[in-house]
């Protein structure tokens, strides 16, 4: 009896394990299915869901739209704007603009830079006026990022990533320290502010045996002062003939203002920074007549475009944005892509007719942009 | 032009300037003992205010000013009703209102960056027309002149309606002990909040008066409010003559300084004289 109940117990365990490893047959054999079903369907998923158009090239743009020179900001998104607008179709699709302000200050010009490359996965990067292209130029290089720097400083100075799309601050001042003697200017007296681009090119200035020599004063002040009478009254106890004023837009037409009301007779120079909308609002007429470097006229096209799109005359940086832009499209249009083709492909670019004129890239990663002089007529810069 | 002269008058004019930023700034802190971040930006508003509807709509001159002046007043009111008030009612801390003032200025600058772009302004339609006079070889505008008298009448003004009338007792009392005065039946609260109306409006002035001498643009708030700030710890915190006398202090030493050293270190000179006066006299010119 014993020995038929163990029988049947053996029977029962044989069932029950025969059953389980049927089960585990069973289990195993579904997972490898359901496996092999995501695996299948995610492969071929991805090829056929596979865009047939690529991924735009993101353009990061950084601009100060906001802040001391947001007019120039504003200018060059304009001017972005416009190119974008103008690409045929097919090019238009490929590209796609970011822009970021960075309201002019460094700090914010990293972070935009950072967020463009790391989260919207940026391709290239614009970057305008040389105190902030110069924060960004390091990490360029770093990441590999191309960047087009609208800069005068020397921002690209052993930056294999960068390339600089401004005049230059050594070009500019040989032609004021050129002015400066062609017009018999005796003493010159300078004001400058502590900003990295502004003193940047007041090194170079001053270090033109031309100028030098007749400088009388030198005062630097902050950026963000508005207060200027105690320096000026330094300045015009030296009785200079001419002032150089190193300040950004809105400072320099308070120094303009200050300087007349406290009896200054003579003249001013200044580089291109001087040009933007604060300027000629603050100055109300008290700094026509000032000297100041920019890049060429841009084309009469340019400027006729411009005016129909937005209604206002051309500012400083719409053309350079526009050429930048345009740089970037004329390079998609030759399929040049990755980031080490792109950085080739710019610095390898001859005769580029754009709004700024005829240019090329030169092997010091630079553009040679036109120089000339311009000038403030009855409140309105004007070619001088 | 004669530098000597010229420096004193700028010192002056600069001295005026801090004097009604921390005209306001001392009042107010006399009563509630905070640090209030916001006056920088009260100051602003009155500017922008006046910028709206003096240079913009084209208001006349006096009618802007009364209301640039009028909406600075109604927005520290409002900054006290809506935040300040109901935060002393929780009984918070000073660092937990100079953290909200801290916050409001924030916000309120971009505010006011987002309605008038961050633009640098100027109120003068044109700064040719204002009248100059010269003063012993140094050169003063008429703004200047408005801005050096406006500070000493307004100065005076609170002096003597804080000494004199009911509501300058009330102040005092409540600057002297917001509990005392409450159990000798003083509304603290509405006394605190013309206090901000008043202060703020003065700030407000400020503003105008710093925009038509040298512009806005809408981060103008914070140099005027460290300006103010230094001014009031040098010249005694709540202490209105020493905020005064400080504010003249300032203006002296900074554009004294800077004639014979460069123009950047004006802030610097600020500061240094700020932590020369907390090491060796803490309580200021006039203890409170």
């Amino acid at each position: 009896m014993q020995n038929k109940r163990g029988g049947k117990i053996k029977e029962l365990k044989f069932k029950i394990i025969s059953l389980k490893n049927k089960n585990m047959k069973k289990i195993i054999i579904g997972v490898i299915a359901v496996i092999l079903i995501v695996v299948g369907i995610s492969y071929f998923g991805k090829n056929s869901s596979q865009p047939s158009v690529k991924e735009p090239i993101k353009i990061g743009v950084i601009l100060p739209l906001s802040g001391e020179v947001a007019s120039l900001g504003e200018n060059a998104k304009n001017g972005a704007n416009l190119a974008h607008d103008e690409l045929s179709e097919n090019v238009r699709q490929k590209i796609q603009l970011i822009f970021e302000d960075d309201g002019f200050q460094p700090k914010n010009t990293v972070s935009a830079f950072n967020k463009l490359v790391d989260t919207d996965g940026a391709d290239i990067i614009i970057c305008f006026a040389s105190w902030p292209c110069s924060s960004i130029a390091p990490l360029a290089d770093q990441k590999q990022i191309p960047l087009i720097a609208v800069a005068s400083a020397s921002v690209q100075k052993d930056r294999e990533f960068v390339i600089r799309l401004e005049i230059s601050t050594v070009e500019e001042a040989k032609k004021l320290s050129r002015f400066i003697k062609e017009k018999g200017y005796n003493k010159v007296a300078s004001i400058v502010a502590v900003q990295d681009g502004i003193q940047a090119g007041y090194k170079t200035l001053s270090s033109n045996s031309d100028f030098s020599a007749k400088e009388v004063a030198f005062e630097s002040v902050n950026p963000d002062e508005k207060d200027f009478r105690t320096i000026i009254s330094k300045l015009i106890n030296k009785k200079p003939d001419l002032i150089f004023v190193g300040l950004l837009p809105g400072m320099a037409g308070e120094f303009g203002k200050q300087a007349r009301v406290l009896g200054y007779k003579g003249d001013f120079i200044g580089f291109n920074f001087v040009e933007g909308e604060e300027t000629l609002e603050a100055a109300q007429g008290s700094l026509d007549g000032i000297v100041f470097t920019q890049a060429a006229d841009p084309e009469n096209w340019f400027a006729e475009k411009y005016q129909k799109s937005y209604g206002k005359s051309v500012g400083p940086g719409s053309a350079h944005a526009y050429d930048a832009i345009s740089l970037i499209a004329g390079a998609i249009e030759k399929d040049v892509s990755g980031n080490i083709g792109l950085n080739y492909y710019f610095n390898h670019i001859k005769n580029f007719n754009g709004a700024l004129g005829k240019y090329s890239s030169t092997d010091s990663h630079e553009f040679t942009l036109p120089l000339i002089l311009r000038t403030i007529r009855e409140n309105k810069f004007v070619s001088y | 032009m004669d530098i000597l002269p010229q420096l004193i008058l700028n010192s002056i004019i600069a001295g005026a300037i801090y004097a009604m930023v921390a005209l306001g700034f001392n009042l107010i802190y006399g009563a509630t003992k905070f640090f209030n971040l916001t006056h920088g930006v009260i100051a602003v508003i009155g500017a922008y205010a006046f910028l709206f509807f003096g240079k913009t709509l084209g208001l006349n001159l006096f009618l802007s000013v009364f209301i640039g002046i009028a909406i600075a007043a109604i927005a520290g009111y409002g900054l006290d009703k809506l935040i300040y008030l109901p935060l002393r009612k929780r009984k918070a801390s000073n660092m937990a209102l100079l953290i909200a003032s801290l916050g409001a200025f924030t916000a309120l600058q971009a505010v006011i960056a987002i309605l008038f772009t961050s633009q640098f302004q100027t109120l003068w339609r044109n700064y040719s027309t204002q009248k100059i006079y010269e003063i012993y070889g140094g050169v003063i505008t008429q703004t200047q002149l408005i801005i050096l008298i406006s500070g000493i009448l307004i100065t005076a003004a609170l002096v003597l309606s804080l000494k004199y009338t009911l509501f300058g007792k009330m102040v005092r009392a409540v600057s002297d002990d917001e509990e005392a005065a409450k159990i000798i039946g003083i509304n603290t609260d509405k006394v605190i909040s013309w206090v901000f109306i008043i202060g703020s409006a003065i700030a407000g002035l400020a503003g105008i008066l710093v925009g038509f001498d040298t512009g806005i643009e809408p981060t103008m708030g914070m140099s005027l409010l460290l300006k103010g700030v230094i001014v009031s710890v040098i010249g005694g915190v709540g202490n209105i003559y020493g905020g005064f006398l400080g504010a003249f202090l300032l203006g002296f030493a900074e554009n004294f300084g800077i004639w014979k050293i460069s123009g950047e270190w004006k802030d610097a000179i600020a500061f240094a004289l700020l932590i020369i006066f907390l090491l060796f006299r803490p309580q200021g010119i006039m203890r409170k």
